[in-house]
C-alpha cells in the first residue's frame, strides 16, 4: 500500500485540502473546548460545508475535526474544571488541580503532547490493522457480514452509557428506522402510512442531526447548567523538561496502546478508553497516591488514550463500514454522500482512501501541537461565550445541515422531530448513539440476513455452519454473558489477615 | 419509577402498533420462493426486540434498588425551545432562509435567556446573512429562498 503514497500525496497537495485540514483542526479544537458541544456536534455543524467540497477535502475536514475536537475537550477540562467533551472527563481529575496550583500552562503542555503522541501512535494501528482486517473481510460473505453486525450492535449497546437494556432498546429503534422506505431487496415502500414524503425513508444525516445536535439544544433548554464563570488560572503553554517526561514514557505508551485497541472495537468510544487508561495508569504507577492531586501521569493517561481512539475507530469504519460511535457514524454518512462506500471493497478498490486518512490525521495531529501552543489565550475568551448564543448557532447550522444534504424540505422536518424525540428519550437515559448506529447498519443487516437465508434455503442452522460466522457469534454470546460469567471465573481473592 | 414505566409503556405501545401494521394486506406478497422471506420479516424482528426491551426497561427499573435521579426539567423552556425550533424550520421552508432565521435567531436566543439587545440584534442580522453568502455565493449550495425576493 505504501507504493500509493506518492499518488495520495499528490491528491492531498491542493490548497483546498490543506485549508480543510487547517480549518478542521482549528474548528474542532474550538468546538471541542466548549463544554457540551462535543465531537459529533462539531462534525454536524461543519457537515453542510462538505457538500460543495471534493470528497478528498470533505474527508480531510471531517477527519481533522474528529481528531482535534477530542483534544479540545482537555482545554476546558484543565481551565474550568469542566470537560469540553465526554472523552476528556478523566482529564479533569488531574488537569484542574494542576491548574489550581498555578501550573495551567504546564497542564496544557502535558495534555497537548500526550494527545499528539496518542493520535500519531494510533495511525500505526490504522495502517497495519485496517488492511489486515480487510484481508479477513474478503472472506466475508453475507452470513459473516450478518454475524459481524450483530456483534457490533451488541458491543455498542453493551457499553452504552447507563443501562444496557436502554442501549439495546435504542439500537432496536434505530434498526427499525432504517426499515422505513424502500425494501432493500424489492424496492417496495414500507411503513409510510400513506404519507408521500415518507416513501423514500429517512435520511441518516437528517436523523443524526436531530438526534445528536438538536436534542442537545433542547436538553440544554430543559436542564439549565450552572453558567457562573469559573476562575481561569495562569493560562499559557509550557512543555515539561525531558527529565519529567522520561519517567512517564511507559504511561504514555501504555495509554496509547489502550486507546488504539479500544478504538478498533465497535461501540467502545474514547470515553471508555480514557477511563480504562486512567484506571490502569493509576493502578500501575509508582505515583498512584498523587493521582487526583495534579499528577501529570493522570493527564497523560487520559489524553493519550482518547486521541489514540481516533485512528483505531477508523479501522472498523473504513475497513468494514461499521461506525463505532456517533462521530464515525457522521463520517460514514458523509463518505456515502460522496460516493465512497466504506467496507471490505474500499481497501481493494480505493486503497488510497485509507492512506489519505493516515496522511490527513498525521498532519492534523502535528497541527494540534501548534494549536495548543498558540491558542491558549484565545480559548479562554471562547469559553466565556454565553451558552444561549452557542445553542442558537447550533440550531441554525443543524437546520442548514438537514436541508443541505439533499435539498429536501422533509429532511428539515425529520431533523426537528428527531430532535424533539431524542430530547424526550434522553431525559429518561436512553442513549442516542446506539440508535444512530442501528439506523446506519439496519439496511445492511437486513440485506445480509435475507441474502444469507436465500443461500441456506431459509435455514438459520446454515448460519452456524460457516466457521467465521460461528466464531463471531460465539464472541457475541461471550460479550453478553461476560458480566455474569466473569466474576465466576476470577480466582478467589486472598483472605484478609489481621 | 413512574416516569420509566410511562416511557416504557408508550414505547411498547408504539412498537406494538407498528408490529400490528405489518399484518395488513398491503404487505401480502403471495407465494415466496425457497429461502425468500417477506418484506416485513426483518422489521418484525426489530419490532419484537423493540417491544421486548421496552418491557425489560420497566422491569429493570422496578427491580432496581437504586433511585433513578430524574433531572430537574424546566418543561416550559423545553416546550418553548421545541416549538420555536419547529416554527423556525417550517418558516425557513416557506418564507426562505434569511427571512426565517433573522427573527428566528433573535427569538431563540432571547427565549434562552440572552438579554444583550445590541449584540443579539447584530447577531440576528449578521449570522444568517453570513451563512447565506457563504453557502450561496462561495460554496454554491442551495438554501430555501424567499418566494417574494429574488436576492434571498
Amino acid at each position: 500500500m505504501l507504493e500509493l503514497l506518492p499518488t495520495v500525496l499528490a491528491q492531498l497537495a491542493s490548497i483546498e485540502v490543506f485549508l480543510a485540514i487547517i480549518a478542521g483542526t482549528l474548528f474542532g479544537s474550538l468546538i471541542g473546548a466548549l463544554p457540551g458541544m462535543g465531537t459529533v456536534v462539531a462534525l454536524i455543524v461543519a457537515l453542510p460545508f462538505t457538500f460543495s467540497m471534493t470528497s478528498t477535502a470533505a474527508i480531510a475536514l471531517l477527519l481533522a475535526i474528529y481528531c482535534s475536537s477530542v483534544y479540545g475537550g482537555s482545554i476546558s477540562a484543565i481551565l474550568i474544571n469542566t470537560p469540553g467533551t465526554p472523552q476528556s472527563a478523566a482529564t479533569v481529575l488531574d488537569g484542574f488541580p494542576m491548574a489550581q496550583q498555578g501550573k495551567a500552562d504546564l497542564a496544557l503542555g502535558w495534555a497537548t503532547v500526550a494527545s499528539v503522541f496518542g493520535g500519531l501512535f494510533s495511525l500505526v494501528v490504522l495502517v497495519v490493522a485496517a488492511p489486515s482486517l480487510a484481508a479477513v473481510g474478503l472472506h466475508f460473505g453475507q452470513i459473516e457480514t450478518f454475524a459481524l453486525i450483530v456483534f457490533a450492535l451488541t458491543c455498542i449497546a453493551w457499553v452504552s452509557r447507563g443501562s444496557t437494556i436502554k442501549g439495546l432498546l435504542a439500537g432496536a429503534m434505530g434498526l427499525f428506522l432504517a426499515m422505513v422506505g424502500p425494501d432493500v431487496m424489492t424496492g417496495f415502500s414500507r411503513f409510510h402510512f400513506g404519507v408521500f414524503e415518507l416513501q423514500g425513508g429517512f435520511h441518516l444525516i437528517s436523523v443524526l442531526v436531530g438526534l445528536f445536535a438538536l436534542s442537545e439544544v433542547f436538553i440544554r433548554a430543559a436542564i439549565p447548567e450552572d453558567t457562573d464563570a469559573k476562575p481561569l488560572t495562569n493560562v499559557g503553554f509550557r512543555v515539561a523538561p525531558w527529565s519529567e517526561w522520561k519517567s512517564r514514557i511507559r504511561c504514555l505508551l501504555q495509554s496509547s496502546v489502550i486507546g488504539s485497541f479500544i478504538g478498533v472495537l465497535p461501540g467502545t468510544g474514547a470515553t471508555a478508553a480514557t477511563f480504562i487508561s486512567y484506571a490502569e495508569a493509576k493502578r500501575s504507577s509508582k505515583r498512584s497516591d498523587e493521582f487526583g492531586k495534579g499528577e501529570p501521569e493522570g493527564i497523560i493517561a487520559s489524553e493519550a488514550a482518547n486521541n489514540a481512539v481516533t485512528g483505531g475507530a477508523l479501522v472498523p469504519t473504513l475497513a468494514l463500514g461499521i461506525p463505532g460511535d456517533g462521530g464515525t457514524a457522521v463520517m460514514l454518512g458523509v463518505l456515502l454522500i460522496h460516493g465512497v462506500i466504506p467496507g471490505v471493497q474500499l481497501l481493494t478498490v480505493q486503497p488510497e482512501i485509507l492512506l489519505g486518512a493516515f496522511v490527513t490525521l498525521f498532519i492534523a495531529n502535528i497541527l494540534l501541537f501548534f494549536v495548543g501552543m498558540l491558542g491558549a489565550q484565545a480559548f479562554t475568551r471562547l469559553l466565556r461565550l454565553p451558552e444561549s448564543l452557542l445553542m442558537t448557532g447550533v440550531l441554525l447550522m443543524s437546520l442548514v445541515g438537514a436541508f443541505a444534504v439533499r435539498g429536501n424540505p422533509v429532511d428539515v422536518i425529520v431533523a426537528v422531530v428527531a430532535g424533539i424525540v431524542g430530547a424526550l428519550l434522553r431525559l429518561v437515559g436512553i442513549p442516542m448513539a446506539p440508535m444512530v448506529i442501528g439506523m446506519a447498519l439496519g439496511g445492511t443487516f437486513e440485506e445480509s440476513l435475507r441474502q444469507g437465508l436465500m443461500l441456506t434455503d431459509g435455514s438459520f442452522i446454515g448460519f452456524l455452519q460457516q466457521p467465521i460466522a460461528l466464531g463471531i457469534m460465539i464472541l457475541t454470546v461471550l460479550v453478553i454473558a461476560w458480566p455474569v460469567l466473569g466474576p465466576q471465573l476470577k480466582p478467589p481473592g486472598k483472605p484478609r489477615t489481621g | 419509577m413512574v416516569a420509566t414505566s410511562i416511557y416504557g409503556t408508550v414505547l411498547f405501545l408504539i412498537g406494538a402498533t407498528l408490529f400490528a401494521s405489518t399484518f395488513s394486506g398491503e404487505y401480502d406478497q403471495g407465494e415466496l420462493f425457497p429461502g425468500e422471506v417477506s418484506t416485513v420479516f426483518v422489521p418484525r424482528i426489530f419490532l419484537v426486540a423493540w417491544m421486548l426491551f421496552s418491557v425489560l426497561m420497566i422491569v429493570e427499573r422496578w427491580a432496581s434498588k437504586s433511585r433513578f435521579h430524574w433531572p430537574a426539567v424546566d418543561w416550559p423552556s423545553l416546550g418553548i425551545a421545541c416549538a420555536l425550533a419547529a416554527l423556525i424550520g417550517v418558516a425557513m421552508l416557506n418564507v426562505g432562509f434569511v427571512l426565517a432565521l433573522v427573527p428566528g435567531v433573535f427569538l431563540f436566543a432571547w427565549a434562552r435567556g440572552y438579554r444583550k439587545l445590541g449584540v443579539l440584534a447584530a447577531t440576528s442580522l449578521l449570522l444568517p446573512a453570513a451563512v447565506w453568502i457563504l453557502f450561496i455565493d462561495v460554496f454554491e449550495l442551495a438554501l430555501p429562498r424567499s418566494p417574494w425576493f429574488e436576492a434571498f
